[in-house]
C-alpha cells in the first residue's frame, strides 16, 4: 500500500510530461527513452489511477512521437475495464488509438464492449460505440450488431447519433447487419434531432459513393430531405449523393435540377455558404450535364467565384471546369482571360489546371496561338513548371500522329525553340518527333533538316545532358538528309567540333556515323560530279561502265518520289534540270562540294576520329574504325592527293564503292506499319530460289519493324534482290540462314506468325515485299492508300485552312496499337457484399413493409435467447460460439425469406402511391440486380455469403479476361543502324568478290 | 471514411496533435506526416488551401503558429472541410478562450476530446459547439480535478 502512494504520489502526469519536454536539457530523443522507461515500470502498477495515467502518457507519446504501444494492449484493456469513467475513457482513448485487426486481445474485448454498450450512463455507451466505431472486426461486429441495433433507437441523441454512425464500419466488416439494421439506418433521416439525421446521411453518402445502383429506390427519401435540409452540412450531404445517383437515372436529374437552381441562387452572393455552391456546382457539372438551365446558372455561378481574388475558389473553379469541358466546351471557352491568366498563378497547382484546360481547348485553328503563348510563359516560369508546359505541348501536338497541325515548318521550329529552353528536359521526346515528323511528312525535310543543323552547330547545348536525345536525333537527320543540305562540310565541322568530347559514348557513336554518311554524300557527288565531265570519261577510257552507274543512279530517283532538291537527280542530268526546274538548279549550285571541302573534311575527319579508334566503348570504336577505314582509301598515298588524282590511281573501285555506299544510303525511310509485311502479295510469276537463303533479312526486317514502326529502308527491294546481287549472296547467307533458323526456334514468339499467308507455301516465313518495288514512294501500298485517305478526310473536315496541309503518312492499324490497356475496375469484395445485401433489403422492403420488421424482431428474440444459451454453456470455444449464431442466422432468415416470397405476390399491387412516380422510373435499374439475386438464391433467403461467391468468380473471370489483353508482344530491340552495318559490309564484300 | 486524420503541426513542423482515422503502423505515419507538413508548411499565403498527396487530398489552414492539416478522400467538399477546421478553432476557442499552442500542448486530452465529439470514424458528427463541450465541462465538474489542476496538486486528488 505504501508502495502504490509513493509511486502515484511521485507519479509525473502528463502535464509534467510535456512540461519536460519543453525544458529538457539531455537532447529530445533521451529525454522520450527516459520517460518511456517510466510508463512501462509505472503500467505495471496495482494502483488503478497510477496504471490509467501511464497508459494516457504512453497514447501521447505514441501519438506525438511515435512510440510503440502494441506491447501494452493488455494494459489497456485492463484500464478499459476499469469502473471510474475518467480511467475508462483514457482506456478507450488508447484502444482506438492503437487496435488493430491483428491485435489479439481484440477477442477479450466483446464482453466489456457489450457491457459498456448496455451501460447506463451515455457517455460509457458512447465511448463503447466510438471504440466500436474505430476497431470493429467482423468477429466483433457480428456480435455487437444486436446491440448496436438497439441503441438506435435509444432515447437519447447523442446515444443515436453515435450508433449511426458506427453503423458505417460495421456494415463494412460484417454486410449481414445491413440486413438488420439498414432500415433503422433509413429511418434515421426523419430523426427528430439534426445531429442524428446529419449522421444518417453521412453513413448514407459513404455507402452510396462506393457503389450508388443500390440505394436509387431511396431517392424520393433524399429528395424530400433535401428539399427542407436542416442545415448545409445535411446539404451538402445531399448534393453529393445526387451526383453519384443522377448519372444512373436521367428522370432523377430532370427531378432534382429544379431545387439544386433554387440552392445555388441561395447560396450565392457574398454571405451564402461556398461550401453547399461549390457541391451543387459539382454535382451539376457531373451528373446534370444535360439539363440546360442548371448547367447555364452553374457556369455563372462559376465566373462569379472565379473572378473573386480567392486562391481557394480559383483552383476549386478550375476543376469545376475541367468537368464540364467534355460536355460543354463553350463554358470553358467564354472563360479563357482568366484562365490564361491563372498561368502565372504563384500556385503551382493552379497553374496546373489552368493548363489542362487550356490544352483542353486547343483546336487546329487556334494551336498555333496557344502554343506560341505557352512558350511564353515557359521561358519566364520556374523549371518544373516549364517542363509541365513542354511536356504538355509535346504531347496534345503530336497527339494522333500529328493531327491538329496543318503548319510543320512552323512546328518543326518550336520543337528547336523547346530545345533551348533553359530547363527543357524533354529532349528525348523532342528528338523522337524531329525524327518521326522527317519520316512522315515529307514535304518538311528541308526545314527538319535545318533545325537539326541549327542544334547541332550549337556549341552551348553540348554540356546539357537533358538534351542528349535531341542532340542524338539532330545528328541522326544531317546526317539522313544531308541531300538537301547546302553545306556539308559545315555539318561535318559541327559533328566534330571539339565540345563533342563532353557526349556521351552512345551519342558520339551517332556523331560518328552521321560524318560517314554526309562524308560518303560528299564524296559519292564529287565523283560523279566529275565523271560527268568528258575529261574524266576519256582519262578513265571505260565509259561503258560509268554509263551504267548513272544508270543505275538514274533508275533510282524516281522511286524517291518527291526528290526535286535531290542533287543526283539533277548533278546525273544537269541538262534535265535545268529544263525542268530552275529553283533546283540554284539549289543544286548551293549544295554544290567545291574541290578544296572534301580535303578539309578529309583532315577533320582523320583529326578528330582516329582518337576515337581506340575508344573503350564498343559502338564508338568500330564506328570510328569504319569511317577512318573509309577515310584510308583516300589518303595511302603521299602528299594528301586531290580527287582528281585518287580517281585516276584507284579509278573504278573507289567509285564503285562510293556508288554502292551511296545507294545504301539515299534510299528513302518512311514508316511501315507492323502488318504492312502480311498484306503485300506475291506478283505471279516471281521465283525467288533461295529464299532460305534470304530469310535472315527479312526476319530481322520483321521484327525491327513490328518493334519501332519507324522506319523502313527499301532497300532490299532495290537492290539485294536483283537476281544479280542475290547469287552472291547465297553462300555467305547459309550460314547464317541456319543459326537464324534456330533463332526462331528459340524465339518463335517474337516472329510474325507464319500462316499468314496459307495458300503460298509451306515456307515458314512471310512473302517479302517485292509488289510495291516500282509502284509507289511509300513501302507499303495500304499506307499510301490511308495518307490518301487521311489527306482527304481532313481536307473535308477542316476547309477553312489557307493552304493544304501537307501529307502526313499515318497508318491504319496505329491506332489499335496505341489503344490503352483496357483496366477492369476493381471492385472491392467487401462492397460488393454491401451491394448485394443493400439491394436485398431495399427490394424486400419495396415487396412487404411488414416483412422486414418480422425479420429484424426475430432477430432480437433469437439474439436474446442465444445470450441465455451462450451463458449457460460456458465451456465452448469461443470460436466456435461465433460461427454457430450465423447458421441459426441464416436458417431463421431463409424462414422469413421463403415468408416474404409468399406474401410478395399478395402485397405486390398495394404499392404506396406516393413513391410510384420514382419507382417507376426505378423499377427498371431495380428489377436488373433482383433478378440477378434470385438466379443466384431465391430472394434474400441465403446469405449473402454465397452471392458474395458468385461474385468473386465472376470479378476472377472478369480479370483472367483482363489479363489476357494484357500481353504485349514484345520484340527485340535492333537498331536502325545495325542495318547500315550489314549493308554496307554486303556492299564492300560484293565489291571485294568482283 | 471522408476524413483519414487531422494533424496540428507548429510552425517549426512539430506535430502538436494527430489523429487518425485509419490504422497505419509508426513508420507509415511518420513518413506520411513528414512529408505532408514539408508540403504544406513550404507553401505561401498566396497559394491555395489545398495539396494532393498520395490517395490523399490536404486542407490545411494556418491560425497564428498553428497549421491545422486534415487528409481526407478525393471526393470531399473542400470548403465544407475548410469551415470545419474553423469550427474547430471556434471550439477550442470557446473553452480555453483564444487558444495558443500551449493550450493545446498542456491540454492535450481535452483538445482531443473534443476532436473525438466532432469527428468519428473519419465523419463529421457534431458541429454545435454547445453539444461538443457540454461532456468536457460535465467531466470537469463531476470527475476528480485532477484534468483541470496544474502539477502540484494533481496527484494527491486520487485520495
Amino acid at each position: 500500500m505504501a508502495a502504490t502512494m509513493i509511486e502515484s504520489l511521485f507519479q509525473r502526469s502528463l502535464e509534467d510530461l510535456t512540461r519536460g519536454l519543453r525544458t529538457q536539457m539531455i537532447g529530445e530523443a533521451k529525454y522520450l527513452s527516459k520517460a518511456l522507461d517510466e510508463v512501462k515500470k509505472e503500467i505495471k502498477s496495482t494502483d488503478p489511477n497510477t496504471k490509467a495515467v501511464a497508459l494516457q502518457k504512453l497514447t501521447y507519446l505514441n501519438m506525438l512521437q511515435g512510440a510503440d504501444m502494441n506491447w501494452a494492449a493488455f494494459h489497456v484493456v485492463e484500464v478499459m475495464s476499469m469502473p471510474k469513467f475518467s480511467l475508462k475513457k483514457l482506456g478507450y482513448l488508447a484502444a482506438s488509438q492503437s487496435f488493430h485487426e491483428n491485435t489479439d486481445v481484440l477477442l477479450l474485448i466483446t464482453n466489456l464492449l457489450r457491457k459498456d454498450l448496455g451501460g447506463k450512463n451515455e457517455y460509457e455507451t458512447g465511448l463503447a460505440i466510438e471504440c466500436l466505431s474505430r476497431i470493429a472486426t467482423p468477429d466483433l461486429a457480428r456480435e455487437l450488431t444486436p446491440d448496436l441495433f438497439t441503441l438506435l433507437v435509444s432515447s437519447r441523441p447523442f446515444v443515436r447519433k453515435k450508433a449511426t454512425v458506427a453503423l458505417l464500419r460495421v456494415f463494412s466488416q460484417y454486410p449481414d447487419a445491413i440486413r438488420v439494421a439498414f432500415k433503422r439506418l433509413v429511418e434515421k433521416m426523419v430523426d427528430s434531432d439534426s445531429a442524428v439525421v446529419s449522421a444518417a446521411v453521412s453513413v448514407l453518402c459513404e455507402l452510396t459513393l462506393k457503389d450508388p445502383k443500390p440505394y436509387l429506390p431511396l431517392a424520393p427519401e433524399f429528395h424530400k430531405l433535401l428539399v427542407d435540409a436542416p442545415n448545409n452540412w445535411i446539404a451538402i450531404k445531399l448534393v453529393k449523393i445526387f451526383g453519384a445517383l443522377a448519372p444512373l437515372e436521367p428522370r432523377l436529374g430532370r427531378k432534382i435540377a429544379e431545387p439544386l437552381c433554387e440552392l445555388m441562387r441561395k447560396t450565392g452572393g457574398k454571405t451564402g455558404a461556398k461550401s453547399l455552391l461549390l457541391e451543387c456546382i459539382q454535382t451539376v457539372t457531373l451528373g446534370l450535364s444535360d439539363h440546360p438551365v442548371a448547367v447555364k446558372l452553374c457556369v455563372e455561378k462559376l465566373t462569379e467565384l472565379m473572378r473573386e481574388e480567392d486562391r481557394n475558389l480559383k483552383y476549386l473553379g478550375l476543376r469545376a471546369l475541367a468537368n464540364l469541358m467534355p460536355a460543354h466546351p463553350w463554358a470553358v471557352a467564354e472563360s479563357k482571360d482568366m484562365i490564361t491568366k491563372c498561368l502565372s498563378h504563384e500556385d503551382p497547382s493552379i497553374q496546373k489546371g489552368a493548363l489542362r484546360l487550356i490544352m483542353g481547348m486547343v483546336s487546329d485553328d487556334n494551336l498555333t496561338e496557344t502554343v506560341q503563348v505557352l512558350l511564353q510563359y515557359a521561358h519566364s516560369t520556374d523549371s518544373s513548371f516549364c517542363n509541365e508546359l513542354v511536356s504538355v505541348i509535346l504531347s496534345t501536338c503530336s497527339k494522333d500522329q500529328y493531327d491538329l497541325i496543318s503548319d510543320f515548318p512552323w512546328y518543326v521550329s518550336v520543337l528547336a525553340e523547346i530545345a533551348r529552353l533553359p530547363h527543357c528536359e524533354h529532349g528525348e521526346e523532342i528528338g523522337r518527333q524531329l525524327i518521326d515528323i522527317g519520316f512522315r511528312v515529307k514535304s518538311v525535310t528541308s526545314d527538319v533538316l535545318r533545325a537539326g543543323r541549327e542544334l547541332l552547330l550549337d556549341p552551348a547545348l553540348l554540356d546539357r545532358p537533358s538534351l542528349y536525345g535531341v542532340l542524338s536525333a539532330a545528328a541522326w537527320i544531317v546526317g539522313e538528309y544531308v541531300a538537301s543540305s547546302r553545306n556539308p562540310l559545315e555539318l561535318i565541322e559541327g559533328l566534330l567540333q571539339p565540345r563533342t568530347k563532353l557526349l556521351p559514348a552512345r551519342v558520339r557513336a551517332i556523331y560518328v556515323q552521321a560524318v560517314f554518311k554526309i562524308f560518303v554524300f560528299s564524296a559519292s557527288k564529287m565523283y560523279r560530279h566529275d565523271s560527268l565531265s568528258d575529261k574524266l570519261l576519256q582519262r578513265e577510257g571505260q565509259p561503258g561502265e560509268t554509263a551504267d552507274s548513272h544508270s543505275s543512279g538514274q533508275d533510282e530517283a524516281p522511286q524517291r518520289g518527291d526528290d526535286d532538291f535531290s542533287p543526283h537527280g539533277t548533278l546525273a542530268s544537269p541538262e534535265e534540270a535545268g529544263q525542268t526546274n530552275q529553283s533546283c538548279l540554284n539549289r543544286t549550285q548551293q549544295g554544290e562540294v567545291v574541290p578544296g571541302s572534301l580535303e578539309t573534311m578529309l583532315r577533320l575527319i582523320v583529326e578528330n576520329v582516329s582518337p576515337l579508334v581506340r575508344s573503350t566503348d564498343v559502338e564508338v570504336q568500330e564506328r570510328a574504325c569504319s569511317l577512318i577505314g573509309l577515310v584510308q582509301f583516300f589518303r595511302d598515298v603521299p602528299g594528301f592527293p586531290t580527287v582528281e588524282e585518287k580517281g585516276a590511281l584507284q579509278g573504278i573501285d573507289l567509285k564503285e564503292m562510293l556508288d554502292a555506299l551511296q545507294a545504301v544510303f539515299e534510299v528513302e525511310i518512311g514508316p511501315v506499319s507492323v502488318h504492312a509485311q502480311g498484306r503485300v502479295v506475291i506478283p505471279e510469276g516471281l521465283t525467288v530460289e533461295n529464299l532460305d537463303a534470304l530469310g535472315y533479312l527479312h526476319m530481322e526486317e520483321v521484327s525491327e519493324g513490328a518493334d519501332e514502326r519507324e522506319g523502313h529502308r527499301q532497300w532490299e527491294a532495290g537492290t539485294l534482290f536483283t537476281p544479280q546481287r542475290k547469287a552472291a549472296e547465297v553462300g555467305q547467307a547459309d550460314e547464317s540462314a541456319a543459326l537464324l533458323a534456330q533463332h526462331r526456334q528459340r524465339h518463335e514468339s517474337f516472329y510474325l506468325p507464319s500462316d499468314a499467308k496459307p495458300s503460298q507455301n509451306s515456307e515458314d516465313y512471310p512473302p517479302p515485299r517485292i509488289a510495291n518495288l516500282d509502284s509507289t514512294a511509300f513501302p507499303s501500298v495500304s499506307s499510301s492508300v490511308s495518307s490518301h485517305v487521311a489527306e482527304e478526310s481532313s481536307g473535308s473536315r477542316k476547309p477553312r485552312r489557307s493552304k493544304p496541309r501537307p501529307v502526313v503518312v499515318k497508318l491504319d492499324d496505329e491506332q489499335e496499337e496505341t489503344d490503352p490497356s483496357l483496366k477492369l475496375p476493381s471492385r472491392d469484395l467487401k462492397d460488393e457484399f454491401i451491394s448485394s445485401a443493400i439491394r436485398d433489403v431495399l427490394a424486400g422492403e419495396s415487396r412487404s413493409s411488414n416483412k422486414y420488421h418480422a425479420s429484424s424482431q426475430d432477430f432480437e428474440r433469437k439474439e436474446s435467447s442465444r445470450h441465455r444459451h451462450h451463458r449457460t454453456k460456458p465451456g465452448r470455444s469461443s470460436r466456435h460460439a461465433d460461427r454457430e449464431p450465423s447458421r441459426d442466422l441464416t436458417k431463421q432468415e431463409a424462414q422469413s425469406g421463403n415468408e416474404g416470397t409468399s406474401t410478395d405476390i399478395v402485397t405486390r399491387p398495394e404499392q404506396s402511391k406516393a413513391s410510384s412516380k420514382y419507382r417507376g422510373s426505378n423499377q427498371v435499374e431495380k428489377a436488373q440486380p433482383v433478378a440477378e439475386d434470385e438466379v443466384d438464391h431465391p430472394l434474400a433467403a441465403k446469405p449473402s455469403k454465397s452471392s458474395g461467391k458468385q461474385k468473386h468468380r465472376r470479378s476472377g473471370r472478369h480479370r483472367a479476361s483482363g489479363s489476357s489483353l494484357d500481353i504485349s508482344s514484345t520484340a527485340p530491340d535492333f537498331l536502325l543502324l545495325r542495318r547500315y552495318e550489314f549493308i554496307v559490309l554486303a556492299e564492300l564484300n560484293n565489291i571485294a568478290t568482283s | 471514411m471522408t476524413i483519414r486524420f487531422i494533424l496540428l503541426v507548429n510552425r517549426q513542423g512539430q506535430t502538436r496533435l494527430a489523429q487518425y482515422y485509419e490504422y497505419l503502423s509508426i513508420d507509415e505515419r511518420r513518413a506520411l506526416e513528414g512529408e505532408i507538413v514539408r508540403k504544406c508548411l513550404a507553401r505561401t499565403e498566396q497559394q491555395c488551401s489545398f495539396v494532393e498527396h498520395r490517395n490523399y487530398k490536404v486542407i490545411y489552414r494556418r491560425y497564428a503558429s498553428l497549421f491545422f492539416l486534415v487528409g481526407v478522400d478525393g471526393d470531399e467538399n473542400e470548403l465544407a472541410i475548410l469551415e470545419f477546421i474553423h469550427c474547430i478553432v471556434e471550439t477550442l476557442d470557446r473553452y480555453f478562450g483564444n487558444v495558443c499552442e500551449l493550450d493545446i500542448m498542456f491540454h492535450l486530452e481535452k483538445a482531443h476530446f473534443m476532436l473525438e465529439e466532432m469527428v468519428m470514424n473519419g465523419c463529421i458528427v457534431e458541429i454545435n459547439k454547445q453539444n461538443i463541450l457540454t461532456p468536457i465541462q460535465l467531466m470537469d465538474k463531476t470527475s476528480n480535478p485532477q484534468f483541470k489542476l496544474p502539477l502540484s496538486s494533481s496527484t494527491f486528488s486520487v485520495f
